[in-house]
């Protein structure tokens, strides 16, 4: 009985045994080894990436095609031998493979025949050096090293820790043979300064690496205004270095945590600039006072402030002449203080309420200012005396007043005879008017002629007229300026024409014919010849006012003793007489 | 006897027929498809390379030039200062009258066709006609009642039309020469409208009838610091309004004095054409010249400046007359109003003009219409300028002659004044869809008894083309032509032959003229 328990037993243990077995071979044999088995064999076992490793098996189908494996990627595919052998091949272990084992393996396409062998890479020993002239984020550092394979892409992190991935760099590339030569590389703006950093440059096929430390400067940007008085109203700009190359900057009036940048300029490659950041300054900005600009890098974030004192305007104007006459006095400005390239207005004649009339306009230069700008022509008809000029910046807006004294004509008329005969002809002088002016001359308020002024004012022996006959005693003469309306005035004297009358006989009886002869008298004019009240002749003067050989009979009927002949000019009205007796016995 | 005779009839017979055929044959070698004006070209000088001919004449007061998608031709006649009614003439690419348009108030100034519609600037209104002929007024109550109107219009790149608007007055006062223009007999009450309110320098203007200010009607002073109100529509400015919904009104540039032309170039940026001022009035102001802009939205200065600077320059001073004034107490802006890009001589009443296409040569250089001064309105002295059609190159600001008129007689100037048949008074230029250059010539305007008049049926519309000209038309290559006119003369020669040669009871049969007369 115990023998056939102990059987029993020993067959029970078996069949556990061989269900474990057949359990623990199905669960543990590699699926791998569900192919059929071929061998492989490999040259050489260690090797660096990129190296050349030869293959060669055998027990693969005939002429099957066999895929050769580098851990579960296919590099190559090759066609067995006839008798099943794979002939020697060879392929490149590839880049960035890890420094460990590795598995090559090949595998009939057919017949599933696998056959595998180990490969273990080889860490590369590399090294590197590192040195920078202005060592600061942002500044270059130059990378030298060798040990890294020919022409490898080799990426540069900075501060790569164990618990970091650190800060990219950028990549540089060996020469062939697998050497950096003082390589430049901008620091990462965001890698942090005033410390020791440590840089990694990893090959990117080799997966080799090196480390090397340098100490990095921080930032001590600085930035300086256009100008630290400026005007309000005018424009500033900024001027700086030791930003972080290419950062944004912001630009703020006052506190940076109170207030929105007031302008924004950019870095250049070095981290500087130059009159960037351009802003107007408010017009209602306190003036007289320290205030302060902050520019900020948007990467640096160090903070640069600059003092500064707004000023108001301290405008100067001066003119070209500060009196003139009415006229062709031309005006023109100069002035500085002003808003750069901003339009003046010149108002002229303005006081009390009224800001005058605008009569210039003109632009500044990019100083603000202005010299001999404009071209004012003084108007007739403005005030004598003291002007005042209000120059207006249309930016500036602040009015800057000039005074300036206006002249009056005195001008004045001379006739070439102030006491001319009627008939004669008399010309007219003058000066004090304005320059250039037409003149018109009036007689008596008749306008009878006119002139021009020259170039200072004056006319000679212009409007030449011919004394009117008929009057006498004063007369008056006016010349006054057509645009100016300057007047002068003067008087004359008329002199009445005596003419004299000679008769033949002062004596004789009615009905005798007497002679008369006559002078004085206007040229060419018909004179009448009565005896008392009664026309007893008439005749023409010569082209001198005389006359001769004129005749008349002494009227009949008239009684003896004394009579008055007239002599009568028709034109000048002038009369000559004598005295005429007939004889009482008549 | 009697068989000689029958003998010579039928050679004088076949003679007679060759040389009507041989007429036909070259007629129709040269020949247009439209009637041949009379007008001469003789005396007509064109840029080397061009040729002119007169397309059509006996037209009253051409005004301004559009083409449709097809290339007909539309042609207004403006009615200007008793030219004729306003009508507009629609002609074929031939030259071949198609239909006439009317209804319009004269000035017909501007033409514009866009997407099937043609677009007219008459007094006061712009109108648009649709192809059925139908009109309808897209804006009315434009300030066109004074010296200038409404004048050329434009659709831009935005699809807007644009409106140029002359001002009532030469230089913003009403006075007598406002009897000469015409209108101050019969509205006392007009002055100009400001695009935007104004402050005024009081500076007031007298004669022997009263004294006037500016901005306001004739025989009314003004004070300093009195204000002018402005409103839209308003004179002197080029307005823009949106023709599928016309209502709203923008001022796109203002304080000009007449533009009259506008135009884009390739790209679609637009210029324009102003006249400056006029000697004459109360306030004489001595001009700088015409001027050819960029619109880019501005004040540019009327009636205080001319050409950008302002006429407190003594340049600007007539010698024996007062120095010019402001008129106004604050310029808008805060910058001095625009220089034009290029300037023509005093006076030459600048008009329209067109950017040349590549096709007729001189891409994108400028012809521009002037059509010349009037004795007694724009200066009052016998000297001419303008008259004549000139390039401009922007890109040296050069100015050339392109189309004037020879010098006869011992003088310049139009045709009517040199006495020879010739241009009179260009007053648009524009390129036809194949490249053309077609330019409106009003005729013979004058100044008569104290009125502007118009000589009725002295218009021409002129075409010049690229070529050398034989004949007075177009040939682009002389030698090509002298080639053909031997091959003309030899073809006449031999059809002679033929016709001499050929049995006297069959004459050559017509066919073979035909065959010849269309190869």
């Amino acid at each position: 009985m115990r023998a056939v328990k102990g059987i029993i037993m020993l067959a029970r243990v078996f069949k556990i045994l061989i269900l474990k077995t057949l359990f623990f071979t199905l669960i543990f044999l590699p699926v791998n080894d569900l192919f059929a088995a071929g061998s492989l064999n490999s040259q050489p076992s260690f090797g660096k990436v990129n190296s050349k490793v030869n293959i060669s098996g055998n027990g693969f189908k005939g002429g099957e095609n066999v895929d050769v494996f580098f851990d579960q990627k296919k590099i190559k595919s090759a066609k067995s031998e006839g008798n099943g052998d794979l002939k020697e091949t060879s392929f490149e272990v590839p880049c960035s493979t890890p420094n460990q084992r590795h598995s090559i393996s090949a595998i009939g396409s057919s017949s599933k025949t696998k056959a595998e062998k180990s490969f273990f890479v080889q860490p590369i020993p590399v090294s590197i050096t590192v040195k920078a002239s202005d060592p600061k984020p942002g500044k270059d550092i130059e990378i030298s090293g060798r040990g890294f394979l020919s022409e490898e892409k080799v990426k540069i992190v900075f501060d790569k820790e164990a618990s970091s991935s650190g800060v990219p760099a950028g990549s540089i590339k060996t020469d062939k043979k697998g050497s950096l030569n003082s390589q430049k590389l901008p620091i990462p703006p965001d890698v942090k300064g005033e410390k020791v950093s440590r840089i990694t440059a990893i090959g990117d096929c080799s997966q080799s690496s090196a480390n090397s430390s340098i100490y990095l400067q921080g930032f001590y940007p600085n930035a300086s205004p256009s100008n630290y008085a400026p005007k309000v109203g005018t424009k500033i700009t900024f001027s700086g270095n030791g930003f972080i190359p290419g950062e944004k900057i912001g630009v703020f009036l006052g506190d940076p945590n109170n207030s929105k940048s007031v302008a924004n300029l950019k870095a250049d490659k070095n981290g500087t600039f130059k009159n960037l950041g351009e802003f107007k300054i408010p017009k209602d900005t306190i003036t007289g006072m320290k205030s302060s600009f902050t520019l900020i890098g948007e990467k640096s974030k160090k903070p640069v402030t600059i003092s500064l004192t707004f000023q108001d305007f301290n405008v100067s104007i001066t003119l070209s002449s500060y009196f003139g006459l009415p006229g062709n006095t031309i005006l023109r400005f100069s002035g500085n203080g002003f808003v750069p390239k901003e339009r003046v207005d010149v108002y002229f004649g303005g006081g009390g309420q009224g800001k005058g009339k605008l009569v210039n306009v003109f632009m500044t230069d990019d100083q603000g200012d202005f010299k001999n700008k404009g071209e004012f022509t003084l108007p007739f008809g403005i005030r004598a005396g003291e002007n005042v000029f209000n120059f207006v910046g249309r930016e500036s807006n602040k009015p800057q007043q000039a005074v300036f004294n206006v002249g009056a004509f005195t001008a004045n008329i001379v006739p070439s005879n102030f006491a001319p005969l009627p008939g004669n002809s008399i010309a007219f002088s003058g000066s004090g008017f304005p320059p250039n002016e037409p003149i018109q001359i009036y007689f008596n308020n008749q306008l009878v002629g006119s002139a021009f002024s020259d170039s200072k004012g004056s006319f000679k022996n212009s409007a030449k007229i011919q004394v009117p006959y008929g009057l006498g005693g004063q007369a008056q003469i006016k010349a006054v300026g057509s645009l100016s309306g300057t007047s002068a005035i003067q008087n004359l004297e008329l002199q009445a024409l005596r003419p004299s009358v000679t008769p033949s006989t002062f004596f004789g009886a009615p009905e005798s014919v007497v002679t008369i002869k006559g002078n004085s008298f206007a040229p060419n004019e018909h004179i009448i010849v009565k005896f008392d009240e009664v026309n007893v002749s008439e005749a023409q003067t010569d082209g001198k006012g005389n006359f001769d050989n004129v005749t008349f009979s002494v009227p009949s009927g008239l009684k003896g003793g004394e009579h008055t002949v007239n002599v009568s000019g028709d034109k000048s009205k002038a009369t000559g007489t004598f005295p005429f007796s007939i004889g009482e016995g008549g | 006897m009697k068989i000689t005779s029958q003998k010579s009839k039928v050679k004088s017979f076949r003679f007679l027929l060759f040389l009507l055929v041989f007429a036909l044959f070259t007629l129709n070698f040269f020949s247009p498809a439209f009637a041949v004006s009379k007008v001469s070209t003789d005396n007509i000088s064109v840029a080397s390379g061009y040729s002119i001919k007169p397309i059509l004449d006996k037209l009253n007061g051409p005004s301004a030039l559009a083409f449709d998608d097809s290339g007909n031709i539309f042609l207004a006649e403006s009615g200007f200062a008793e030219a004729g009614g306003a009508k507009v003439l629609k002609i074929s690419p031939e030259g071949k009258a198609i239909s006439t348009l009317t209804g319009f108030d004269a000035p017909i100034n501007g033409l514009a066709f866009f997407k099937g519609k043609l677009y007219v600037s008459h007094r006061g209104k712009v109108s648009s006609v649709a192809s059925d002929g139908t009109i309808q007024d897209i804006i009315k109550g434009l300030p066109s009642d004074g010296d200038f109107s409404n004048n050329q219009i434009l659709i831009g790149t935005d699809k807007k039309l644009y409106i140029t608007q002359g001002t009532v007055t030469n230089a913003g006062i009403v006075g007598e020469d406002n009897l000469v223009t015409g209108w101050l007999r019969e509205n006392a009450d007009l002055a100009d409208v400001p695009c935007q309110s104004l402050s005024l320098n009081g500076v007031d203007f007298a004669s022997n009838q009263n004294t006037t200010g500016a901005f306001v009607p004739f025989g009314s002073t003004t004070n300093e610091g009195q204000q002018v109100k402005g409103s839209k529509p308003c004179n002197g400015s080029i307005m823009r309004i949106d023709p599928t919904n016309p209502k709203e009104i923008e001022v796109i540039a203002w304080g000009l004095r007449n533009p009259v032309g506008i135009g884009t170039d390739s790209k679609g940026k637009i210029y324009f054409t102003e006249q400056g001022f006029d000697l004459r009035g109360r306030r004489l102001i001595k001009s700088s010249g015409d001027n050819f802009y960029a619109l880019d939205g501005k004040w540019y200065g009327w009636p205080d400046y001319s050409a950008g600077q302002p006429i407190s320059l003594s340049k600007f001073k007539l010698a024996g007359t007062f120095q010019p004034q402001f008129v106004l107490q604050d310029h808008p802006g805060k910058e001095m109003p625009p220089s034009p890009l290029a300037q023509f001589k005093p006076y030459s009443r600048v008009a329209g003009f067109a950017f040349s296409p590549e096709k007729f040569g001189f891409k994108d250089q400028i012809f521009v219409a002037l059509s010349g001064s009037v004795k007694g309105l724009t200066d009052g002295s016998d000297k001419n300028s303008g008259f004549s059609v000139v390039r401009l190159d922007l890109k040296g600001r050069k100015i050339s002659d392109f189309i004037t008129n020879k010098k006869a007689n011992n003088k310049s100037g139009p045709a009517s004044t040199i006495g020879k048949s010739g241009i009179e008074r260009p007053t648009d230029v524009k390129f036809s869809p194949n490249g053309e250059m077609y330019v409106a010539d009003f005729g013979v305007l004058n100044v008569k008894d104290n009125t502007l008049k118009a000589k009725p049926e002295s218009g021409v519309l002129w075409k010049v083309s690229k070529g050398a000209s034989l004949f007075g038309f177009a040939v682009e290559n002389p030698l090509t032509v002298e080639v053909g006119l031997g091959i003309i003369v030899a073809g006449g020669l031999i059809l002679y032959f033929l016709f001499k040669k050929s049995p006297k009871n069959k004459p050559l049969k017509p066919r073979y003229f035909f065959f010849c007369w269309h190869n």
